[in-house]
């Protein structure tokens, strides 16, 4: 770089941080990072071109700015106009370019001869792009017609959102199938079920400006400073801006979040939910509930126990696998009443946490003075009873009367950039619909029907859900799957129970073999090893998307650069394989093909009808019809009549969400202006981002603390009484130690994008086993020593570290799951919350020898 | 798994990036001695508790090196990327294989 240019960059980048930081030198002309669709850049010469984007890697879903020159990203700037982030990204924005240029990204089709190939580096061969679609679409559609309950998608809370909605609507209307199941399934599920239970809708109802209104930040298994570090941030500059800001971590070992926390509260693993139902009794005993808010909003329930664990395939069949989702009203006093055993000693003698301490927890919560807002994530959700600890978090927040209030909430993180936009909220689960519709329910198949313009009936035949994630494997491995295909995931590493999924056990070591398996993929990965087909897909701003982050916020991704080589979008990959499987079909006498997808893709022309722009506007805008059913009469008559309240989660015209960085939904109209909400239920102008549309045309302004739960039923959120009950499987003499599993801050999920990148490998460049050195002593084993952990589902090798990331105490080990190579995934059970079907990652119980 | 840096490195190549790092009140000064002291770091305000930082590196893998080196300076609570230019170091080449 020329000294005059790097002077000029220099200042330009002083600039842009000053005006981050609110200081005073960034009015440099010239300088702004602001960026509309496809507007010239320049800080590189006036032939750079400046695009909108939103980070790659995490669920915070920070906004970035992302400017190329001759097709190469040149420089990423956080993007000051996206109210999620605010102009600031972390150091992993640093590898947003790395991570499109490895140099072994996939650039031809690819396709294995030999299928006794599987598990090794090698047997895949170029291939043309006919060969490999006419392969896929022939094993889709020989196993459609065959038996379609033995095909199977498997997707991905980083699929962007209308990819997601075009996969959900070609497998749900187009194969009549709900073998459609995201990778959300192992983050999110246990929230979700737990949102659907207490709110009948799927959503938060807060936002990241919570973390700046709160005076008290409780987290709950999360370790937020490594895998949210944004939001992390934020919740520090929060408590540095005042010093009465205090901050109670929860959790099983000590973390780089519990370091800078004011009070640690560390538990036996999987008796949270004791902790919880003890801080909810102590507030009834001792009188310090929000007795307006509760008498105002909230119904009480009790449900199913004794449920015991999904170690079995055919737990879900079984007599109790079938009742878990029943529940029943109860008073008040009745649900006080199955409180009451939960006294401070009891929880202390079960968690190991000292009862005193659960006492001033539960003290911060009755302090009305002060605003309190829970936050959670792995630990909470990836539970045997993760939808158990749900409810028991949003039982506390009921009864003290901070839920929807600025600063005063309950907030699931998620992981993944859009586990609610795409994996939640486009309908990519075995159970549902877009728009939170259920498959189950008649009239959300007829209102999606009425949307995807199909005869009236056309979606009974997928009444019934398909498989979750689990149970899809579960079959696969056991030879009951002959197809499946993968994208934006790599199932081979992330999945549990990989000694039997990958065919490495006694039993079961067929199925991964016969299988057909087509992954989509960027880089090789271990999934590609297990691939029959393997689709070489663009990358991020090589093509247009969107993403959906926690706090509901969508923000689109405009395309930047093409792809490399012969990598192509993956909705032309869907739309390429649609085609050949739906070849002479109709839906009601017209072509089925293009009844689903003839307003995107003409067919003879094997393209596009219109720019990636155009594609997405269009998909975008059949998919908000879901929200706006006054764009569809037929819509709108079955939404009043059956009181479907579609409009409460209101999408707004896709060029809106570049024009404004992205907007948080519901996004009302009024006079010609779409507004965004980011506190949902809560009374106020909207104009401030309160939801005053959807409380006056739904709920009542009159109730407690301002709030209406307008989609609820009966107006009343669900206060659900859930019982302790043990993990699936707690330590033995044959397995004396739990095997906790997590994310790490450098390596973003299973690596497949960050190990890409030199720096990143060389800060971490291998899983570590953390344990506690009082363990270590006990086992012979110092830092550096390799060890076998086993367990009773497999076992995996790797070094033993006392000075890792965490700290555990002793009995607990804990180690990241990114490395392939030593594939912690080998050894950790596949047992599942009965309702969530969301596997427990955090307690397998394990041996450790040194070898 | 084979790694790689992308596409080639000019022989001039900068990386210059741009950062805000928060600090503890009492410790910012003795923060902005510690970074200024780093070499490719300059520190050009002060706001508050937020420091404006840029680093000057040959790569965005040293960039980040000195970046994360952050964290462990008492006194420095966060560090949020603000800009990145690397337009030398992906400006040739080609992806994949
Ligand atoms: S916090 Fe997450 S979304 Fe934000 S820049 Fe870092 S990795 Fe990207």
């Amino acid at each position: 770089m020329e000294l005059s240019r790097r002077t000029f960059v220099k200042a330009g980048a002083v600039a842009l941080a000053s005006a981050a930081a609110g200081g005073t030198l960034g009015v440099l002309p010239g300088c702004s990072p602001a960026a509309s669709s496809g507007a010239s850049g320049v800080a590189a010469g006036g032939d750079t071109v400046k695009t909108v984007g939103v980070c790659r890697f995490c669920g915070c879903g920070c906004g970035v700015i992302v400017e190329a020159k001759d097709g190469r990203l040149i420089s990423v700037t956080g993007d000051p106009d996206n109210g999620s982030s605010r102009g600031l990204n972390c150091v992993k924005g640093y590898y947003l370019a790395n991570a499109l240029y490895g140099e072994d990204r996939l650039t031809k089709p690819l396709i294995r001869d030999d299928k006794s190939t599987k598990g090794t580096e090698g047997g895949l061969r170029e291939a043309s792009w006919e060969e490999a679609l006419d392969l896929v679409a022939s094993k889709l559609r020989e196993t459609w017609k065959a038996d379609k309950s033995r095909l199977a998608f498997w997707g991905s809370g980083q699929q962007p959102i209308v990819e997601g909605y075009a996969t959900a609507k070609f497998w749900k209307a187009g194969l009549l199938s709900n073998n459609i199941d995201p990778n959300a399934r192992l983050c999110m599920a246990s929230a979700v079920v737990g949102f659907m239970n207490i709110f009948q809708t799927d959503e938060p109802a807060g936002c990241y400006a919570d973390i700046d209104e709160t005076d008290v930040f409780v987290t709950w298994g999360a370790n937020m400073a490594e895998a949210h570090p944004m939001l992390y941030s934020r919740l520090t500059a929060r408590k540095l801006a005042d010093d009465k800001v205090r901050h109670y971590d929860v959790t099983t070992m000590a973390t780089r979040t519990s370091a800078s926390a004011d009070k640690v509260l560390m538990f036996r693993p999987g008796t949270d939910i004791a902790i919880a139902n003890a801080i909810a009794n102590y507030l009834i005993q001792n009188n310090l509930y929000d007795k307006a808010f509760v008498e105002d909003h909230i119904q009480f329930k009790q449900g199913t126990e004794n449920i015991g664990n999904s170690f079995e395939d055919g737990y879900d069949a079984s007599d109790v696998g079938k009742t878990v989702d029943a529940v029943e009203n109860i008073t008040f006093e009745q649900f006080a009443e199955r409180l009451a055993p939960y006294t401070l000693e009891y929880a202390a003698e079960l968690s190991g946490v000292p009862a005193e301490d659960i006492r001033e927890l539960a003290e911060v919560f009755a302090d009305k003075s002060r605003k309190v807002l829970s936050l959670w994530t792995m630990g909470v959700n990836q539970h045997n009873r993760g939808t158990w600890m749900n409810h028991c978090i949003y039982n506390i927040h009921f009864l003290t009367g901070r839920y929807a209030l600025p600063g005063d909430g309950a907030f699931s993180l998620t992981g993944q950039p859009s586990a609610c936009g795409t994996a939640r909220e486009v309908g990519t689960f075995s159970h549902r619909l877009p728009a939170d519709l259920l498959v189950a329910k008649a009239p959300h198949r007829r209102y999606t029907e009425a949307v995807w313009n199909l005869p009236e009936g056309y979606l009974d035949a997928i009444e019934k859900p398909g498989m979750h994630t689990v149970k899809m494997f579960r079959e696969l491995s056991k030879g009951n799957v002959d197809f499946l295909w993968s994208a934006h995931n790599n199932w081979a590493v992330s999945m549990p129970n990989l000694t039997r999924f990958l065919g490495r056990g006694d039993e079961d070591k067929k199925g991964i073999y016969d299988c057909f398996i087509c992954v989509s993929e960027v880089y090789p990965t271990l999934s590609t090893q297990y691939a029959d087909a393997v689709l070489p897909a663009a990358m991020w701003v090589e093509r247009e998307g969107a993403f959906g982050n926690g706090e509901r916020r969508t923000a689109v991704f405009e395309k930047a650069i093409d792809p490399p080589g012969e990598a192509k979008w993956d909705l032309w990959m869907l739309m390429e394989i649609a085609k050949r499987v739906l070849d002479g079909e109709v839906i009601g006498g017209q072509d089925a093909f293009d009844t689903l997808f003839g307003q995107v893709y003409d067919k003879q022309a094997a393209d596009f009808t219109g720019t990636q722009r155009e594609v997405c506007r269009a998909l975008w805008e059949e998919y908000r019809t879901f929200s706006n059913p006054q764009l569809n009469p037929k819509a709108s008559e079955i939404n009043a009549a059956e009181k479907l309240k579609m409009e409460a989660k209101q999408l707004a015209p896709y060029d809106l969400y570049i024009e404004d960085h992205g907007l948080t939904w519901p996004v009302r109209e009024v006079d010609g202006q779409w507004l965004p909400t980011l506190w949902r239920f809560c009374d106020g102008p909207q104009e401030d981002g309160f939801d005053q549309l959807g409380v006056a045309q739904y709920g009542q302004q009159d109730k407690a603390a301002g709030v209406s739960f307008y989609k609820s039923a009966d107006q009343r959120p669900s206060a659900v009484f859930r019982p302790y009950e043990p993990p699936a499987e707690e330590p033995s003499d044959q397995y004396p130690f739990w095997l906790c599993t997590g994310r790490l801050l450098e390596h973003w999920h299973t690596g497949s994008m960050t190990r890409r990148v030199p720096e990143l490998h060389r800060a971490l460049p291998q899983a570590l086993l953390d344990v506690n050195p009082a363990d270590c002593e006990q086992l012979g084993v110092k830092d550096g020593d390799m060890v076998r952990v086993s367990s009773r589902y497999g076992s995996f090798d790797i070094q033993v570290s006392t000075a890792g990331r965490t700290a555990p105490p002793q009995g607990i080990v804990f180690a990241p799951f990114f490395a392939e190579e030593t594939l912690v995934n080998l050894a950790v059970q596949d047992v599942y919350c009965p309702l969530s079907k969301e596997p427990d990652f955090k307690k397998t119980c394990v041996s450790i020898r040194k070898v | 798994m084979e790694m790689g840096s992308g596409g080639g490195c000019a022989e001039e190549s900068v990386v210059v990036s741009s950062l805000v790092v928060d600090t503890l009140p009492p410790q910012t000064a003795a923060v902005a001695a510690s970074l200024s002291a780093m070499e490719g770091v300059e520190v050009h305000e002060t706001v508050d508790y937020k420091l404006v930082v840029t680093i000057e590196a040959d790569s965005t893998s040293a960039s980040h090196r000195i970046a994360s080196s952050f964290v462990a300076i008492p006194g420095v609570t966060g560090v949020g990327l603000v800009y990145c230019n690397f337009e030398d170091e992906f400006a040739s080449g080609a992806a994949g294989r």
